[in-house]
């Protein structure tokens, strides 16, 4: 048998928008009762939105210099073949 | 008209898998930091994935799971022959006001364990629910569940402060007991 989530999983799944309605109501009624899990949460959030603001700008296509040019040559035969 | 519904579904499929090169690409760059693959792998991916789009109806979960395990692929090939990552997207051009703190979150990235990186990857950047992530890496839900905590915990711990992240850890301990 699957243990039983901990708290913070929970949190995190929340957080996460993973949750079914019972177990969001769960929490959203812990959150009402706990200012610790509510900074949990918020910090939860900051942290995707870190996450998500690191790579929302890709680099432009410049070459990096590659290992091998050779190495290199071979592998994109293998990815694209 | 079986016809022209089969184009349809095919034209849209296509337009689907478009759609999601955008986050392919942010997913990518996450687990190589190489400019060059973040533009290859995904357009890989969707040529993979689009020679056999008859396998797909109009759901699109199972098309962001066979393009993210496409993606998965051609990255763990590009690993066995490079066996790293990039330490950092060299030649990268950033607003100097962003530049401290991409980097700060983009080195927390790199240190967290491959397994973490590419699940925290695949559900904040690519968008997929837990259980297609746990699908792309063929993992139990349990495994993933557990692997994402410790790395936010990890992540948390680099990038809002060592504190915090002690307090979370033992409170996440505190709750398995």
């Amino acid at each position: 048998m699957n243990p039983p989530p901990s708290s913070y999983e929970m949190l995190v799944s929340y957080a996460d928008g993973q949750l079914d309605m019972s177990d969001r109501e769960l929490v959203l009624t812990l959150l009402d009762m706990d200012a610790d899990l509510n900074r949990e949460v918020w910090e939860l959030t900051r942290l995707k939105d870190l996450v998500g603001l690191a790579y929302e700008d890709l680099p432009e296509t410049q070459p990096a210099p590659p290992p091998s040019s050779q190495h290199r040559r071979a592998w994109y035969r293998r990815l694209f073949g | 008209m079986n016809i022209v519904c089969r184009l349809c579904r095919s034209w849209i499929l296509r337009r689907r898998i478009q759609a999601h090169v955008p986050r392919m690409q942010q997913v990518v760059f996450a687990w190589t930091h190489d400019a060059v693959l973040t533009q290859t792998i995904p357009a890989a991916a969707a040529l993979e994935v689009g020679k056999d789009l008859a396998r797909f109806r109009a759901d699109v979960t199972e098309l962001r799971i066979a393009l993210y395990r496409a993606v998965l692929r051609a990255y763990l090939r590009y690993k066995q022959d490079y066996r790293d990552v990039l330490p950092f997207a060299p030649n990268e051009r950033m607003t100097a006001a962003r530049a401290p703190l991409v980097r700060k979150v983009r080195n927390a990235m790199r240190r967290l364990d491959e397994r973490q990186r590419l699940i925290v990857s695949l559900v904040d950047l690519g968008g997929c629910s837990y259980p297609e992530t746990a699908r792309v890496l063929d993992l139990s839900k349990n495994a993933l569940l557990d692997a994402l905590c410790n790395a936010r915990v990890q992540l948390k711990a680099q990038l809002l402060g060592a504190a915090d992240a002690a307090r979370t850890d033992a409170q996440r301990r505190g709750g398995r007991r």
